[in-house]
């Protein structure tokens, strides 16, 4: 029977609490987990604003260079004993988003980026279940739950005064074996749940979008987008990136977080720019996460925790604005 | 606010210009976004309440209005941008007809969650300088943006049609709150930990910058490669630069809408720079941007005979 069954438990909250609080210096928890089980959480722990913030932060030094009888020298950056979070506690989607979106960009077959598998390799997620739905999320649109969980990351649900535990090994350490009837309460809890969340998209929405490209609408949808980089940069599965030269004789290699929703994104040196005005580029930002990744890696790009609706600054909505194209798209099949 | 008014207006304005430039209410409750008004059919969609903070002057500017006749909607704060732009020569008085609404301040959204927990929109009723909470009536003024608790001009400078009543003057005792003062009043080591901290946090989104209907330059100097300002790593150095340097190119030029600070998605308090360097213009050259339009701006003029020795 070993290794076919999950690893399950029960724990307490003053447990859950405990641990926490005992693990405090290697954990962190992003600001929308927090938000949902702040009555659980004991006070101190450090605060991510996405996961993006630890395996893939805003900058760094790719190497450094310098001007030296002559000739370049490049010198490796040298790493500084890590003090980043090992544990990192997040909701579902945003757990999707690390998974299913950045894993898939960074951690490729043909190329794998080293400093984001080392990182990645060194973080242990714990996904908790997200019974509450903020009126910004969208989970189930793009095809995720309140409770998904990847079946390999640590998974955490509160259970009736208790917390019903899967895949933990180390952080909370010994809890009660979880009964055949909780077990068979908590499956028909979750399918309930997931019986009661509207529709997602069709499956073939993200060709249908695609054919979608010239449709005047967009005119329309990308009307207000200001075009700053507020959503993209704290969107949890955009991974855009810049490389700038900084410095003359000596310097470094930077690598930074880049925005599709800036103009110079696209700028090319001969000065034309394909993407010239707001709609190209909001227009991008929405198939990017909609159409092209959908029908290259067969999931979405987007995980609808809705971080990015919560922060415009003039109220610019994605959810609205694929909900719009779905309309579109059902009222007239043949734009092409 | 005002909406009958508006909508009656509107309807007579769509006779007269392309597009009207106003707030509808948003996908989200407490908040109104943006809106532009094409048909008579629309109109009953505009509104104009306490969340309609946004500068929507910043569409003038846009490609496709900029040539367009067009009316706006115009706050105090909006219709003194509108003056500037005016005075830098960036729009056409003849294109924009400006609607001017007096206004009782904007309430921050982030200030009502931080007092009242989750919100919801049917627990409130708002007036126009009150609203009600389960029952009791009580002011905006503590929930106001904290540009709007300075603000020096509810009513607009500058208009075509005025929609509502004017507000009597407010006085700036009246909230007393001034982010601006109490920072004023710490010593320089502990204002320097303040900023330090806060500009830590920035992630140069360039919100704050693109909210702002004055910073309209083509290319930011922030992001400009040839000559190459700042590096693009969001350390604490490059950030406080950037937001210096913004602050320094708004000199006498910023009117106070508090756009940038609202934009920032990390609740930076990015408006302090601009608004202390507003205050130095008011101190040393009794000048304020947007408010009266003939009065030529003292650090955009030259003058052969300028008294100071500098300049020349």
């Amino acid at each position: 029977m070993r290794g076919l069954t999950m690893r399950v438990k029960m724990i307490s909250q003053e447990q859950f609490r405990k641990r926490l609080a005992e693990k405090e210096n290697h954990l962190a928890i992003t600001e929308k987990a927090q938000d949902v089980h702040r009555q659980f959480l004991p006070p101190g722990i450090k605060v991510v604003k996405t996961p993006k913030e630890i395996l893939f932060p805003s900058w760094k030094e790719m190497y450094r260079f310098f001007f030296k009888e002559r000739s370049w020298e490049i010198q490796e950056v040298e790493e500084k004993a890590f003090s980043d979070p090992t544990f990192l506690l997040l909701l579902p989607c945003e757990a999707r988003a690390v998974v299913e979106v950045l894993d898939t960009n960074f951690l490729r077959e043909d190329y794998r980026d080293t400093d984001y598998a080392r990182r990645r390799a060194r973080l242990n997620l714990v996904i908790l279940g997200c019974p509450a739905q903020h009126p910004t999320c969208f989970c189930h649109l793009v095809g995720g739950s309140p409770v998904w969980r990847d079946g390999k990351s640590a998974f955490v649900l509160p259970w009736k005064e208790q917390f019903y535990v899967e895949n933990d090994e180390v952080l909370f350490g010994e809890g009660d074996p979880v009964n055949t009837q909780e077990k068979r309460e908590i499956e028909s809890w979750e399918k309930a749940l997931q019986e009661k969340l509207p529709p997602p998209l069709s499956p073939d929405f993200p060709e249908k979008l695609y054919a979608h490209f010239e449709d005047p609408e967009w005119q329309d949808i990308a009307f207000r987008c200001i075009n700053c980089g507020a959503c993209t940069f704290l969107c949890p599965t955009c991974y855009c990136f810049d490389l700038t030269v900084d410095g003359k004789l000596r310097g470094s290699m930077l690598r930074t977080w880049d925005s599709c929703m800036f103009p110079k994104f696209t700028l090319h040196a001969s000065s034309h720019n394909p993407r010239p005005t707001g709609k190209e580029r909001v227009r991008q930002r929405v198939m990017h996460k909609f159409s092209y990744f959908p029908i290259r890696e067969k999931r979405y790009g987007c995980v609808g925790c809705g971080i990015c609706r919560e922060i415009c600054p003039v109220n610019w909505d994605i959810k609205e604005a694929v909900e719009r194209m779905v309309k579109r798209i059902d009222s007239r099949c043949d734009i092409n | 606010m005002y909406e009958e008014e508006l909508h009656r207006l509107s309807v007579k304005l769509l006779d007269e210009v392309e597009y009207i430039i106003g707030y509808t209410s948003g996908t989200l409750p407490f908040r109104s976004r943006p809106f532009l008004c094409r048909k008579k059919e629309e109109v009953e969609l505009l509104t104009f309440d306490h969340f309609s903070g946004s500068n929507l002057t910043r569409y003038l500017l846009s490609k496709d209005l900029r040539e367009k006749k067009v009316a706006i909607l115009a706050k105090g704060c909006d219709a003194r941008t509108i003056t500037v732009l005016l005075r830098e020569g960036q729009i056409k008085r003849e294109n924009v007809v400006v609607v001017g609404l007096p206004c009782y301040g904007m309430v921050s959204l982030r200030k009502l969650e931080k007092h009242f927990g989750s919100l919801r929109p049917q627990d409130f009723t708002w007036h126009l300088d009150t609203f009600t909470f389960q029952g009791k009536t009580q002011s905006i003024g503590p929930f106001l943006e904290n540009t709007c608790q300075r603000c020096l001009y509810p009513n607009p400078p500058l208009f075509d049609y005025l929609v509502g009543s004017r507000v009597e003057y407010v006085p700036r005792e009246r909230w007393k709150e001034d982010s601006l003062k109490r920072l004023e009043e710490i010593s320089s080591e502990k204002r320097w930990e303040f900023f330090a901290q806060e500009f830590q946090r920035c992630i140069r989104c360039y919100a704050c910058r693109n909210a702002c209907p004055l910073c309209y330059c083509k290319e930011c100097f922030a992001e400009a490669q040839r000559p190459y300002w700042l590096s693009p790593a969001a350390t604490r150095s490059e950030n406080l630069f950037f937001h210096a340097g913004r602050a320094l190119h708004m000199a006498g030029r910023c009117v106070e809408c508090g756009a940038c600070e609202r934009a920032c998605p990390l609740e930076i308090p990015i408006a302090l720079l601009p608004l202390k360097v507003e205050e130095l213009v008011r101190e040393h050259f009794t000048f304020e941007a947007g408010v009266s339009p003939d009065r030529e701006p003292p650090l955009l003029t030259y003058r052969e005979n300028d008294p100071n020795e500098f300049i020349k």
